[in-house]
């Protein structure tokens, strides 16, 4: 109790505060931005941090961290591209129900699942922590390559069209990801000699390739689309409570994945609000209108993955390993701050680990009401005439790529998958699948790898793992699961039937 | 009236020209004249970043210059490293560089810069590794480990961030020496190895004394000439017998053909960065030593290093 009042006290003060909206905001805006993302936020803060005392460093780097994940649903849902890889999943839904004229509506979605989202992961954290952290360790390599085996599952319940072409844009996904160093013995792969190429490609040029030059492509050129600019209307609105009470147990069960992932380090948010969203249409009554606006897809992205946020401080605060790339960089910056993230930090810093809970929880709140003032102004962009907004975007998103690793290489990789994108979409392949399995990729080759070695090249050995082989068990009814329904519905109706609903 | 006119045009504009040139001459005595560079080629908040960054402020003080710090990261570190080598040596580029990318990554494949490829102006600081083992591992001392893996070859596994990086090396020139056997278990960096560590998913890891003691890692021993302050109780190789030494260390570096001028006023800078009180406290919160090595010293070592690993390399066929 000591503890929360001096926690209290220390929140309490005008720079504290100021940072958490200040940070918050930053955050907002640097997420909302395509290419520019969460660590390059963080990166841009750091310095600040080595001339701030403690309690405002801290506070400033959760507010930039939260701000930007969240800020990502903005530009996911308005122009269709994430503007953080963590809300790849939100595009999902977000933009379907943008275009059909409710872009205030999705906007209100997104910032009541994402608070919900970090404030039930915030409680989660302060509650179990140590424990979570301690369960998180029993993950080895074989745990990890049956939990990214699962997490590939769920390209099953994203693809839209025909599972066919889910599973091969998520093979592709796979594949790029091994470009460059093999991950155990060093060896280059398909670098064509070339040197930039030999370091892999990275995640951000190739999202906003894909999703947002794409885009800009497909309007452009592609079919007319319905609906558009002309008939949006600007500004936040908040869901009802009744369709808020419809939605409440899928909040927190996307909440409940997203903190869950977001304890074992090394997955990430990105994964989760993909796995979260899978979850959600494997088993929402109105999975009929997932991928055309269902404010179910837009919850149950941004619940997960504000809930990663708080969920990565588990290890990281109490293990003192980041739970994902960004929490690796808040890692840096806790320590110049003479803070030690690891065992020990809780029971030698009480004072300071409630306080970094309480502006979490801050944080949170501080996004709910920064979304809403915010988000009329972000959903004006949508009245700029389309080839200025289509302009503006590939500005933005030449700027904020480059901006990051002064590479004029990863312009190319945009230029790239954005064709490759255009072309996808042209074939009708859906995009979200490469993404998952671009994303798992690195995971499931390396963990499969390190559990061979581990096992002496015994791969059946990995079904003694408890852990592994219940996973590896929900995997195969994932798997089964659509085969399930479509063998039932064709029993019911004996004429259609296809294993995943079309779009 | 014209004449005058001309004559007088001619007189300032020699004048100028005179005194632009004198400009230029004050310039170049008084280098640093505007804000440099420090490439690190590594992610923020890393290790290397924060070494660097603590490495551009004070460098910065004693200059009287700005640094200003630019992450460039990939292929373990090579990716910033060609963007260096390739930099104009104006002595407005430098680089706070660990010594991995430059002892053994151009030893384990062709890249676009080498060792000679820099000028070494100091090396700035080491930390010596520590070998951890689980938490709940039987070995106490170095030698029980060595007679375990002996009995029981193949049995025990060790972790790395990664093929072919520092730890990595030498780790596999401890097993060369001992002549023993460990499945050799690489991970995408520290994180995820220690973390592995501590599952008890693997045996043993080679890691920096902080990290050790910070996640309150049991472990067999310091691969240092002394006892490792944090670790008071750890023994040395050295002291069980095991004349084996291992760290991890670097410094700073431009890209090769600075002025003399430049780099001896860089140098001097350096020094003078690594005996201070300021420095050596921020890299002591960071689990680093100071370990100054001047130019000279500094490229011969790099040099050294360079041929060992490369034999190491050779010899385990990690080469590409």
């Amino acid at each position: 109790m000591d503890s929360l009042i001096t926690a209290l006290m220390m929140l309490a003060t005008p720079a504290a505060l100021m940072a958490v909206m200040g940070g918050t905001l930053f955050g907002i805006l640097v997420g909302a931005l395509p290419g520019l993302g969460s660590v390059l936020g963080i990166t841009v803060i750091l310095p600040f941090t080595y001339m701030l005392d403690q309690t405002t460093s801290i506070a400033l780097l959760l507010g930039t961290y939260c701000g930007s994940v969240y800020g990502g649903s903005i530009s996911a849902i308005l122009i269709n591209t994430p503007g953080t890889p963590q809300s790849a999943a939100t595009v999902l839904d977000g933009y379907p129900m943008a275009r059909s004229g409710r872009p205030a509506l999705a906007l209100g979605w997104a910032t009541v699942a994402s608070t919900f989202g970090g404030l039930l992961a915030c409680g989660i954290l302060i509650v179990a922590a140590p424990a979570l952290a301690r369960f998180g360790l029993r993950f080895g390599p074989i745990e990890y390559f049956a939990l990214g085996l699962f997490a590939l599952s769920c390209i099953v319940s994203v693809a839209r069209e025909s599972l066919l072409k889910g599973l091969l844009a998520g093979l592709f996904g796979l594949f790029l990801a091994t470009v460059g160093q093999d991950p155990v013995t060093g060896a280059m792969r398909f670098d064509y000699g070339s040197f930039e190429l030999s370091a892999g490609i990275s995640l951000v040029p190739l999202l906003v390739g894909l999703f947002a030059v794409s885009e800009v492509l497909w309007r452009i050129a592609g079919p007319a689309e319905p609906g558009g600019a002309s008939i949006m209307k600007a500004g936040f609105e908040l869901p009802g409570f009744g369709e808020l009470r419809l939605r409440f147990w899928l909040m927190v069960k996307s909440s409940l994945i997203g903190t869950g992932i977001g304890t074992l380090p090394g997955i990430g948010a990105t994964a989760a609000s993909l796995v979260s969203y899978a979850e959600a249409k494997r088993t929402s009554p109105r999975k009929e209108g997932f991928g055309r606006g269902e404010p179910d897809g837009i919850v149950a992205s941004e619940s997960a993955n504000n809930a990663v946020t708080a969920g990565a401080l588990v290890p990281t605060l109490s293990l003192g390993v980041p739970g994902d790339p960004v929490t690796a960089v808040m890692l840096g910056a806790l320590t110049i701050q003479n803070i030690t993230p690891g065992p020990r930090l809780f029971s030698e810093n009480g004072d300071l680990v409630t306080y970094l809970f309480l502006a979490l929880i801050a944080v949170n709140l501080a996004m709910f009401v920064l979304g809403a003032l915010l988000a009329p102004a972000f959903s004006r962009l949508l009245k700029l005439p389309e080839p200025l907004l289509m302009a503006s975007v590939v500005v933005l998103v030449t700027v904020g790529t480059y901006s990051v690793n002064s590479s004029a290489f990863d312009l190319g990789i945009v230029l790239l998958a954005g064709l490759a994108g255009f072309v996808l979409r042209w074939l009708a392949f859906p995009l979200a699948p490469v993404v998952i399995g671009f994303v798992l990729s690195p995971m499931i080759e390396g963990s499969l790898r390190q559990g061979m070695i581990l096992t002496g090249d015994n791969f059946w050995a990995f079904g003694a793992s408890p852990i592994a082989a219940v996973l590896f068990l929900l995997t195969g009814l994932f798997l089964l699961w659509p085969l399930y329904g479509w063998w039932r519905g064709r029993r019911r109706s004996g004429t259609h039937g296809h294993p995943v609903s079309g779009d | 009236m014209i004449n005058t006119t001309f004559k007088r045009s001619l007189r300032t504009l020699i004048a100028g020209l005179v005194l632009s040139a004198t400009a230029t001459l004050a310039q170049a005595e008084s280098y640093p004249s505007r804000p440099m560079t420090m490439v690190i080629p590594f992610p923020a908040g890393g290790v290397t970043d924060t070494l660097g960054r603590a490495t551009a402020r004070q460098l910065g003080e004693v200059l009287g210059a700005n640094v200003v710090v630019t992450n460039k990261q990939g292929g373990a570190g090579t990716i910033g490293m060609a963007q260096i080598a390739k930099s104009k040596a104006d002595g407005y580029t430098v680089a706070v560089v660990p010594a991995a990318p430059l002892v053994n990554q151009p030893n384990l494949r062709r890249l676009p810069y080498d060792a000679d490829s820099f000028d070494y102006i100091c090396q700035l600081f080491s930390s010596p590794l520590v070998l951890a083992t689980k938490p709940d591992s039987p070995f106490r001392t170095l030698n029980e480990v060595v007679d375990y893996a002996r009995a029981h070859p193949g049995e025990l596994s060790y972790g790395t961030p990664g093929p072919g990086t520092l730890p990595h090396l030498a780790m596999e020139q401890l097993l060369d020496v001992l002549d023993l056997q460990l499945r050799h278990v690489p991970f995408t960096g520290d994180a995820p190895g220690v973390t592995a560590l501590m599952g008890g998913h693997i045996d043993l890891y080679l890691a920096t004394g902080t990290v050790v003691s910070e996640k309150e890692l049991p472990a067999v021993a310091a691969f240092a000439d002394s006892r490792i302050e944090g670790l008071p109780d750890l023994a040395t190789a050295t002291e069980q017998g095991y004349e084996l030494n291992a760290d991890l260390w670097g410094g700073l570096i431009a890209p090769r053909g600075l002025a003399p001028e430049h780099k001896a006023r860089l140098a001097e800078a350096c020094h003078t960065v690594a005996v201070s009180e300021a420095f050596r406290a921020q890299l002591k919160s960071l689990g680093t030593n100071v370990a100054y090595r001047d130019a000279e010293a500094f490229q011969d070592y790099v040099h050294t290093m360079s041929a060992t690993n490369a034999r190491l390399i050779n010899k385990l066929g990690l080469a590409q």
